[in-house]
């Protein structure tokens, strides 16, 4: 093992410090259920590692009208709590209990795909995300912080330290197509949260996982749907909509061709449950 | 480990040939390169910086050109050294003239060895599929800025 140091700051402002002091070469580990196999296995071979299982970026709590979920929080605790329910369900859906316990929020938005389940919920949620470096912090939508894959728009000095979600009710569906029903990769995955009004459909998310280099709005497939009243009809035009515009890839798991297939069934089967 | 693709470019094959035995080219249109050398007429030596979040290291890369056909095909024959591992792998390529522009077709492969070949299939395979959409990208941009728009890599 390569690793001479192990820093475990206590605050936020401390984990900012010590990452502009130590630089990019700086190891930043929330849960360690990617980092550390790396490490063991010598793929990944840093001197230093951060921590911030202590940092106070653990907690889950309703903040005024949005949920805050500090970005080191554990899968588990977002399964526990009840004021988003979309979010209980993406967390039930993503690895196993064990990996839930150590698994972290923030971590889950730098999971390759076809990883990064929970990260497509929130995606169709409109959360936001809140970054922390030496210059101050920033606000932005999670819609505008993946820029490829697993690059993001966070700077080497800058640290995820909060992700926040409105809580306001919308009908919502979450469905992971996999290979096995549970602990498993995801063939695609679709969250989905939708607003009526008046009977047609005033606000429509629809978030993709494994079809991109990084969970990923179907833009296309909001655009059919909003202003539509949610019949087959329009059902079927947002699910073509949403297969045409998603960049699937071909792994282990499921070819390009299939996953595409897919992205169209399982949008379809999401608005029908609404 | 496998790749393959198909890409648009907005610049005729001839152009597009002659980007991809340009070293000047080359250092700027591959994602991560540090500095690369033409070493003879078909073999390049040079040096990737790869930043994968945890699996960040230099490597130390030979590519060689060949069974080049100007302007419509050829193959890159490559190998790279780092900290933790080696990847070789060889790649062919196929260029077609299409509405003033270029298609791109290829398809390669990969022998990842030491301790690299443990990590996750979803890490190197996304990771290669990244730099091969962001390498023609950058290409489409250098060969026609004015038209970097019309880029479209899938």
């Amino acid at each position: 093992m390569s690793v001479r140091e192990y820093l475990m700051p206590r605050s936020v402002p401390e984990a900012v410090g010590l990452l502009e002091r130590h630089g990019p070469e700086l190891l930043v580990m929330a849960g360690g259920t990617v980092a550390m196999p790396l490490i063991n296995e010598g793929i990944s071979l840093p001197e230093r590692v951060m921590s911030l299982r202590h940092a106070g970026m653990d907690r889950v709590e309703r903040r005024g009208d949005v949920l805050a979920i500090g970005a080191a929080a554990t899968l588990s605790r977002l399964l526990a709590q009840d004021a988003v329910p979309l979010l209980s369900e993406a967390a039930r859906h993503t690895a196993s209990w064990s990996i839930r316990n150590m698994g972290t929020v923030g971590g889950n938005l730098f999971t390759p795909p076809p990883g990064g389940d929970v990260a497509v919920a929130l995606l169709a949620l409109d959360a936001r995300v809140r970054l922390a470096g030496p210059r101050g912090e920033r606000d932005l939508p999670l819609a505008d912080f993946f820029t490829g894959f697993m690059t993001t728009v966070l700077a080497s000095d800058e640290l995820l330290v909060e992700i926040t979600v409105p809580t306001a009710a919308r009908e919502t569906a979450f469905i992971k197509y996999g290979r096995k029903h549970a602990n498993t990769p995801a063939v695609v995955t679709v969250a989905m949260a939708l607003e009526r009004r008046g009977g047609r459909v005033g606000v429509a998310r629809l978030a993709l996982g494994a079809a991109g280099p990084h969970p990923i709005r179907a833009t296309n497939a909001e655009a059919a749907l909003t202003g539509a009243i949610l019949d087959a009809t329009t059902i079927g035009r947002a699910a073509q909509a949403a297969a045409a515009e998603c960049q699937p890839f071909t792994d282990g798991i499921a070819t390009e061709w299939y996953r595409r297939r897919m992205v169209g069934v399982f949008v379809r089967r999401a608005l029908e449950s609404l | 480990m496998k790749v393959s693709g198909s890409a648009t470019l907005a610049a005729p094959p001839e152009a597009v040939f002659a980007a991809i035995c340009d070293p000047g080219a080359l250092l700027e249109v591959i994602p991560g390169c540090q500095e690369i050398h033409q070493v003879s007429a078909d073999e390049y030596r040079g040096r990737i910086a790869i930043r994968l979040p945890a699996v960040v290291g230099t490597y130390d890369t030979v590519v060689r050109l060949v069974n080049a056909e100007a302007p419509t095909s050829g193959e890159l024959e490559g190998h790279l050294v780092g900290r933790v591992g080696t990847i070789g792998g060889r790649a062919v390529f196929h260029l077609r003239g299409e509405d003033g522009g270029t298609v791109v077709d290829y398809s390669g492969t990969g022998v990842v060895g030491g301790p690299l070949a443990r990590l996750d299939s979803r890490f190197l395979e996304g990771f290669a599929r990244s730099l091969v959409n962001e390498g023609l990208a950058r290409l489409g941009r250098r060969l026609q800025p004015a038209a970097a728009e019309r880029v479209a890599v899938r």
